[in-house]
């Protein structure tokens, strides 16, 4: 990767990161900052119609983070400011720090490769300094016009749909810069650019919904051609509402079908289970407070191994269906995390195995182990644990094949289970949404489609009915990851996955 | 923390600075602090936040409405944001912002609170007295403590053409979660803080876990099952299966069909919302376009109530806003650059006449839950759930009696009727006593859902 451009207002951003280092530098054994700025112009189409245009929002937050004597610590987020007058809230955590009880198992593992400085790439085009909010409200209106058709033509058919699409679509840069008092200085600039479809159906009295959002961290012409949505994208969209309209007066899955069934599979898109029932096990704080189902608090993993041979899990940039990286693609990417570590792919289970786990410097200190760059932030906020891109990949080629018609040949009856409204963990298993489900019967894929359902997975044992996959693995499933308070953008994905039904794998209503 | 004046000046400044630009203009404007201390297991780790300023920017011209925002009170920066938001407008619902007045009696924040702000040892003395006292009564028995000490501190001022009105609030919380699944809270908006309550949240949990677990094989409850809901939960759901249904934008779309007097509840419940409640955390005197804020029924007597209004919604409506238009940001939103969207806000229901115990006891056989995995990723188009019992109780012989396995219980359900089904407002028995959430005064609802 090339170096990376200077931030916008460099040096005024440096004089202040200094000049706060400086002021802290006295009290304290070890002192870093982050400082974030992020510029952006939004759409929202609401569900009541109106149509929400920002051209421009401006937002900026700095972290600072003191360490004192025997692990004392403190952290304080601020606006951004003069020095003087942040200068009071700094010594007031200053002072705090001089009362807090020391905590000996507290410290920061060192930065790797500290003498590379700048990350990231221009964008193009340049929302700093145009107006780009045109192409959004053109994907708005191509949005609407969609809905618009796809209703006309069932009304031709003698049908009677009302669409009501809802869209928030968003282009911003975001511009970092990490220091501390020993002379770290790296920065970033990096752009995103993300839409979220949310179609809503109605048919008489009945409702249903589907999502999906696209996006990667790109700029707006990576979505546009011709001032128009990419067909792959135009394709995404009606998609989506065919699938809502399609949702309308579904069944249930009866209680005897819900028993027979002996396999689930998993399409890319309801991937939320991977990122839920996997990956915050392997975030390091969380191992720490004892609150992962992988791993005791010591970091010893708590099976082994924990998944089906046949299975690869990791987190960090993407790749492609030869495993090659992808390292500047995924909407979870950054090139450095909000600590200054560059995001390393991380390899949690191979063959079935546990063989890693996310770190930020804190943990990677705690566990004596090298920080992989999984340190983040949203807006100044304390630097966490994260995830990045989330992702299944076949360990080996013996069971991955190139159809998913291949991969449910032999199953009985089954379920194909697609789209996810998210998710949420316990240290015991996770719970997502799912958008809906096709039935498998006799190694072939139904029309029947199903409309929501709950799947409930046990961390433990959730890789271990892994019995084959099919495709080349999507890794565009986009979620905001909620932790703390903070929230991150992310992805999880894979190929489609033949999941065998156990005790570990609850699906109802 | 100085009352609010610095914004509306700054504001005011803005909307005068602009006035041959716009024919109108709304500046929305917060001053925050939140400073906490986060308790994991032994370790206690302060998150201090120094002043945060919010600015949210709504211009009117000609027929067409536009946005910014930024984080700063800076009025060359600000105008520039008003200048880039009219060459961005989208059609408007409305002519004017709202008329904002100066509050004689504003909602102001606890002046001991506010001062906390400036002195968070207290807050690190609260959590370190927590941790203590969790040990102190648990000993090793205990895999993981969890928790943190808050204090939140904000002004928020909306200023138009037409005026300026500002309040404070100001709250400590408190919250302990034992083994990743019992939680325990504490909350209050004036006065001293109950140290001993805070102190006391950990080993509260504790002892509420000391039962043995039990799976759903074990207990054999399936199908439609009595539950009573912790008014934690019952709030929950109420926010987030109701946001649509309740919102009169949604309505409009015709995402909700409720209609005001038909009935979609048992006669038990009047449910109503109101921001001005006096003790809560939601306090405030306006919503975020400067409208008032008052009781307003949602549920009355089993009846479907009134929709919530925002300015831009009720005047599509030919229907007076009802004080819920919020900057109710969504994900990575932040609320200055959040659009006004229908928000409720503190919620309260009419109590029963059964005290909790006796609820217990005449449901024989059932469950009483306090906290569902997943419960955001709920249907809100059809007002439905389905999730893991996260927190919950089994009632055997009508007594509590063991603890719901983790994530092996599943409980679903809808709001209102659905597809034939009754919603689990159909039929209820409410608790007499109630439990103020902070956000919300509920007493414990007593339904059947599907396990």
């Amino acid at each position: 990767m090339t170096e990376g451009p200077v931030l916008s207002d460099e040096a005024a951003l440096k004089d202040l990161a200094d000049a706060i280092l400086d002021h802290v530098q006295p009290r304290c054994t070890y002192a870093d900052l982050l400082a974030e700025v992020v510029t952006k112009t939004e759409v929202n189409l609401l569900s009541s119609g109106e149509l929400v245009a920002k051209a421009y929002t401006g937002k900026a937050a700095i972290q600072v983070r003191m360490v004192g004597s025997e692990g004392r610590h403190v952290e304080i987020s601020l606006g951004l400011g003069s020095f003087e007058t942040l200068k009071p809230d700094l010594d007031g955590a200053l002072d705090l720090l001089a009362l807090v009880q020391p905590d000996p198992d507290y410290g920061l593992a060192d930065v790797p490769n500290p003498d590379r400085q700048r990350y990231g790439f221009t964008p193009d085009p340049d929302i700093r300094t145009t107006d780009a909010g045109g192409g959004l409200l053109a994907i708005v209106e191509e949005i609407q016009a969609t809905a618009r058709q796809v209703c006309d033509k069932l009304a031709e058919e003698g049908r009677t749909i009302q669409l009501v699409p809802e869209v928030w679509a968003y282009s911003l840069v975001e511009e970092k810069l990490v220091m501390d008092m020993r002379g770290l200085f790296k920065t970033q600039v990096l752009p995103t650019t993300f839409v979220q479809l949310l179609s809503r159906a109605r048919e008489n009295d009945k409702l249903a919904q589907t999502r999906i959002r696209f996006g990667d961290i790109r700029s707006l012409s990576h979505l546009l051609d011709g001032g128009h949505l990419k067909p792959a994208y135009s394709a995404l969209v009606c998609d989506c509402m065919e699938r809502s309209i399609a949702l309308l007066g579904t069944g249930r899955l009866t209680e005897a079908q819900l028993e027979e069934l002996t396999h689930i599979v998993l399409a890319p898109s309801a991937m939320v289970f991977i990122h839920e029932a996997q990956g915050h096990n392997f975030e390091a704080d969380i191992i720490q407070r004892n609150g992962s189902g992988l791993f005791d608090p010591q970091g010893n993993a708590a099976v082994d191994p924990l998944g089906s041979a046949l299975v690869d899990l990791y987190d960090g940039p993407p790749c492609d269906g030869e495993g090659r990286l992808l390292a500047d693609r995924g909407f979870g990417t950054q090139f450095i995390d909000d600590e200054g570590v560059e995001l390393q792919r991380v390899a949690l289970v191979q063959q079935g195995r546990i063989t890693g786990r996310l770190h930020n410097r804190q943990t990677a200190y705690y566990y004596q182990e090298t920080p992989n760059g999984h340190g983040f932030s949203e807006l100044g906020d304390i630097r966490v644990v994260r995830m990045t891109n989330t992702y299944l990949f076949p360990a080996d080629r013996a069971h991955w094949t190139d159809s998913l018609e291949e991969l449910v040949a032999d199953i009985g009856r089954g379920i194909l289970l697609e789209g996810s409204f998210g998710g949420a963990v316990s240290k015991e298993g996770m719970s997502t949404s799912i958008q809906f489900g096709r039935r498998i019967v006799d190694g072939r894929l139904t029309g029947e489609i199903f409309g929501p359902l709950n799947l409930t997975v046990k961390t433990l044992g959730a890789l271990a009915g892994i019995e084959g996959f099919a495709g080349v693995p999507d890794m565009e499933g986009i979620g905001f990851c909620g932790k703390e308070y903070q929230t991150k953008p992310v992805t999880d994905g894979g190929p489609y996955t033949r999941i065998a039904v156990s005790d570990a794998i609850t699906l109802g209503y | 923390m100085e009352h609010g004046s610095s914004l509306v000046d700054f504001a005011a400044s803005l909307v005068e600075s602009s006035r041959t630009l716009v024919d109108d203009l709304e500046v929305w404007t917060a001053r925050e602090r939140t400073h906490s201390v986060r308790i994991e297991n032994q370790s206690l780790s302060p998150r201090l936040a120094g002043q945060k300023l919010r600015v949210g920017i709504r211009t009117l011209k000609e027929g067409m409405i536009g946005y910014g925002a930024l984080m700063e009170l800076d009025l060359k920066t600000a105008l520039r944001a008003v200048k880039r938001a009219l060459g961005r407008g989208c059609p408007a619902n409305l002519d004017r912002f709202g008329s904002c007045r100066l509050l004689s009696d504003p909602v102001s924040a606890d002046r001991a609170l506010v001062e906390m702000a400036d002195k968070p040892s207290a807050l690190y003395e609260m959590a370190g007295a927590l941790r203590d006292r969790t040990y102190e009564v648990a000993g090793t028995s205990i895999d993981s403590l969890s928790g943190e000490v808050r204090l939140e501190v904000r002004e928020i001022a909306v200023t138009t053409q037409g005026g300026s009105t500002r309040f404070s609030n100001a709250a400590v919380q408190g919250v302990a979660a034992v083994d990743n699944v019992m939680e325990e809270y504490y909350w209050t908006t004036g006065g001293s803080v109950d140290r001993r309550a805070v102190a006391e949240l950990g080993a509260e949990a504790f002892r509420a876990l000391q039962r043995p677990r039990v799976a759903p094989e074990e207990l054999k409850l399936r199908g439609s099952v009595p539950v009573i809901l912790h008014p934690r939960l019952l709030e929950s759901l109420l926010r987030i299966l109701g946001s649509e249904k309740f919102s009169g934008s949604a309505h409009l779309a015709g995402l909700s069909h409720h209609k005001p007097a038909d009935e979609v509840a048992d006669p038990a419940v009047t449910l109503w919302d109101d921001a001005t409640e006096p003790t809560g955390t939601l306090r405030r005197p306006v919503d975020d376009e400067g409208t008032p804020c008052r009781r307003h029924p949602l549920i009355e007597g089993g009846r479907f109530g009134r929709h919530i209004w925002s300015q831009s919604s009720a005047r599509r409506a030919g229907v007076e806003p009802t004080g819920h238009g919020y900057r109710r940001p969504i994900l990575i939103e932040e609320p200055q650059e959040a659009p006004v969207r229908e928000k409720l806000s503190a919620l309260a229901m009419e109590p029963g006449e059964m005290r909790l115990d006796q609820l217990i006891g005449e449901t024989g056989n059932g469950l009483l839950v306090y906290d569902l995995l997943a419960l955001h990723t709920a249907d809100q188009a059809r007002a439905s759930f389905s999730c893991a019992v996260l927190c919950g109780f089994s009632i055997e012989g009508g007594k509590i009696s063991r603890v719901l396995t983790p994530g092996r219980w599943n409980l679903s359900g809808h709001l209102f009727d659905l597809d034939g089904r009754p919603g689990f407002l159909r039929e209820v028995r409410l608790s007499s006593e109630r439990i103020h959430t902070g956000s919300a005064h509920l007493p414990y609802l007593k339904t059947r859902l599907a396990v």
